[in-house]
């Protein structure tokens, strides 16, 4: 199922909440909607399922205009942030709703729908949880419930807001690769939002970088992270460095704060900072000292300052802390893999 | 300091609230059982009992229907009369009962606004079990939209949306999704007008005409024993009254323990 969405726009009160928004899905999609919060993403992803009025723009599905198209017919899986699961119903009542609210002339026999739950909840492999509450269950599990509850009424079209956002970030990672297998399994077309990075450039097709109501920028993961179409998307995609220099004769030089007319700005994202005990056998280079360290196991995030006093951020593998005993305090010497010089100004 | 407080709480809850409640007890039963079954066997007093559960029963449940259906407008809906809603809701509390039944003898009285047109349609209402039960639902009427309309709003409407998207029609989710919802919370508002409906003298003596056997509520009832001297019958009379509150307290906390468990819990 496709989705063209033609110059969608929403207002609260004086809040734009989406500015002029135009998308279109492809079958079979994974799209993130990512954006730091009062985006418009949430907004947008209700509209689609018919939950919020749009006040112009036309959303069009399968060649369909939605328009008159009822919440309840869209034939729309939605899965809510905070899940949404019917307290008072059993993990079994809660995927069988969808089949037994249908009227009587479609819906399926007893025996079916047992059957039919029962399968949705193994595919979510939580199927011995199938005569619990909602509250005697987990945030990881109440999460594969919600998205079993929404699959049970065979959607064309699966939205999800913040699916992973209550949850702790090391089930959220587990789930992360787990939803996005199922999405190959079923195929189903997917438009997922969410305000963590790793977690759309991880799991998307094409991800959609929103701001203040506006989509800043669309593609895929690699094309958002390393062709950013502003600076916006450049510093909310992974977090930069900025550096003033000029250009020279091998390239930029980024140096102390230089006076000539040809000063330029590099954005250099701290992956591509590495960190050298000295300077020696190093052609070009910038002095620096470590002023902060955290660790996280895998990777090590730095604060460092230039001779000149300039600030910036690194980001190197855990392992070579280890292995050359950096210190805070130590002056090192400092290279660049990769820089995008250029007016990001907007 | 800690004994010297509990002795002044201790004072307190026995000057009036143990020592009335021994009073009753002891007046109502001071002359033996066969007195007390005597005054409660009275035609008199099981016809007041009678009116007394029929009113409370029709108030309950006009109030519950206008409760839910109120707090289901106020929290699912994009009202503009919010304000003045909520207002209209508080008016009962905050209006004196006697006051609230001189408005029905206004309205309804025979020569009030509707009372003549309504009279003449043979349907007399101040002075009858009618009246009783319309002042009775007056000052009922806050306590289950009261209790609803916070409940529902904590609760908030994402359930409901994730029904409706499941495919379910408007009255479906009201039926299986809002009302198991709202459940424990209705039945404690239900307990509270119950509690009120059953007690109501001030609006319900206006309008009642008290005329014995016909419209004389429990209440009523027993002031009309006091004030004829029969004090052992006006106890013992009490004392259903007083069984109906503690029979109340007893419930309560079991249902506001449920009541406060939901209205906490955000969605699951």
């Amino acid at each position: 199922m496709s989705i063209v969405i033609d110059g969608l726009s929403k207002q609260f009160g004086s809040f734009v909440a989406l500015n002029q928004v135009s998308l279109s899905v492809q079958t079979g999609e994974f799209v993130a909607l990512l954006g730091p919060s009062g985006s418009g993403k949430t907004t947008l992803l209700r509209m689609i399922a018919g939950l919020e009025q749009p006040d112009a723009g036309r959303i069009i599905v399968n060649g369909q205009d939605t328009q008159a198209v009822g919440v309840a017919q869209r034939g729309v899986g939605f899965v809510f942030q905070h899940y949404a699961l019917f307290r008072h119903m059993t993990v079994f009542e809660n995927v069988a709703f969808g089949l037994r609210v249908k009227p009587k002339s479609e819906r399926l026999p007893a025996a079916a729908i047992k059957e039919k739950v029962m399968s949705l909840l193994q595919l979510v492999q939580l199927d011995w949880l199938a005569d619990r509450f909602p509250d005697q269950l987990s945030g990881g599990q109440r999460q594969r419930i919600a998205l079993a509850r929404s699959l049970a009424v065979e959607p064309k079209l699966l939205l999800l807001d913040e699916p992973f956002g209550a949850l702790d970030s090391t089930i959220r990672k587990e789930l992360r690769q787990w939803l996005r297998r199922l999405h190959d399994q079923l195929g189903v077309t997917s438009v997922f939002v969410t305000h963590d990075v790793d977690e759309a450039m991880e799991m998307a097709d094409r991800v959609a970088v929103l701001r203040h109501g506006i989509i800043e920028q669309i593609g895929h993961p690699d094309e958002v992270y390393h062709h950013p179409a502003n600076s916006f998307v450049l510093q909310f995609i992974g977090g930069v460095n900025l550096f003033h220099g000029r250009i020279g004769e091998h390239g930029i030089q980024v140096s102390s704060p230089a006076s000539s007319s040809e000063q330029v700005t590099a954005y250099i994202r701290p992956q591509s900072v590495r960190v050298h005990v000295s300077a020696n056998g190093l052609a070009d280079h910038v002095m620096a000292t470590i002023k902060r360290m955290r660790h996280d196991g895998i990777s090590a995030r730095m604060d460092l300052v230039t001779e000149w006093g300039h600030p910036f951020e690194a980001i190197i593998p855990a392992s070579q802390v280890v292995s050359e005993g950096l210190k805070v305090g130590q002056p090192v010497a400092v290279t660049f893999d990769h820089m995008v010089v250029g007016d990001y100004s907007i | 300091m800690k004994w010297g407080i509990m002795a002044i709480a201790g004072l307190f809850l026995g000057l009036f609230l143990g020592l009335p409640l021994a009073l009753i007890l002891s007046e109502a039963f001071g002359k033996g059982w066969w007195v007390y079954a005597q005054a409660i066997e009275h035609p008199d007093t099981l016809h007041a009992i009678g009116l007394t559960l029929k009113v409370a029963l029709i108030a309950v449940v006009c109030n519950t229907v206008f409760g839910i259906a109120s707090a289901w407008l106020l929290t699912h809906t994009s009202l503009r009369a919010k304000p003045l809603w909520m207002a209209l809701i508080d008016l009962p509390f905050s209006i004196s009962p006697v006051v609230a039944g001189l408005m029905f003898v206004l309205v309804f009285g025979r020569s009030g606004w509707l009372g003549p047109w309504l009279l003449s349609h043979g349907l007399p209402v101040i002075f009858t079990p009618w009246g009783i039960g319309l002042a009775t639902c007056f000052v009922t009427l806050p306590f289950v939209s009261r209790e609803l309309i916070p409940l529902m709003q904590t609760q908030g409407t994402q359930e409901e949306e994730a029904a409706t998207l499941l495919g379910a029609s408007g009255w479906q989710v009201f039926c299986k999704i809002t009302l198991p919802k709202i459940k424990w919370g209705v039945l404690y508002g239900v307990l509270l007008a119950a509690g009120r409906a059953v007690g109501e003298f001030g609006a319900v003596s206006v309008v009642s005409g008290h005329i014995v056997g016909k419209t004389n509520t429990l209440s009523l009832h027993i002031e009309r024993l006091y004030n004829e001297y029969q004090f052992h019958a006006a106890f013992s009379v009490s004392t259903l009254l007083v069984g109906i509150g503690i029979l109340s307290l007893l419930v309560h906390p079991i249902v506001a323990n449920q009541h406060r468990h939901l209205s906490k819990g955000k969605t699951p």
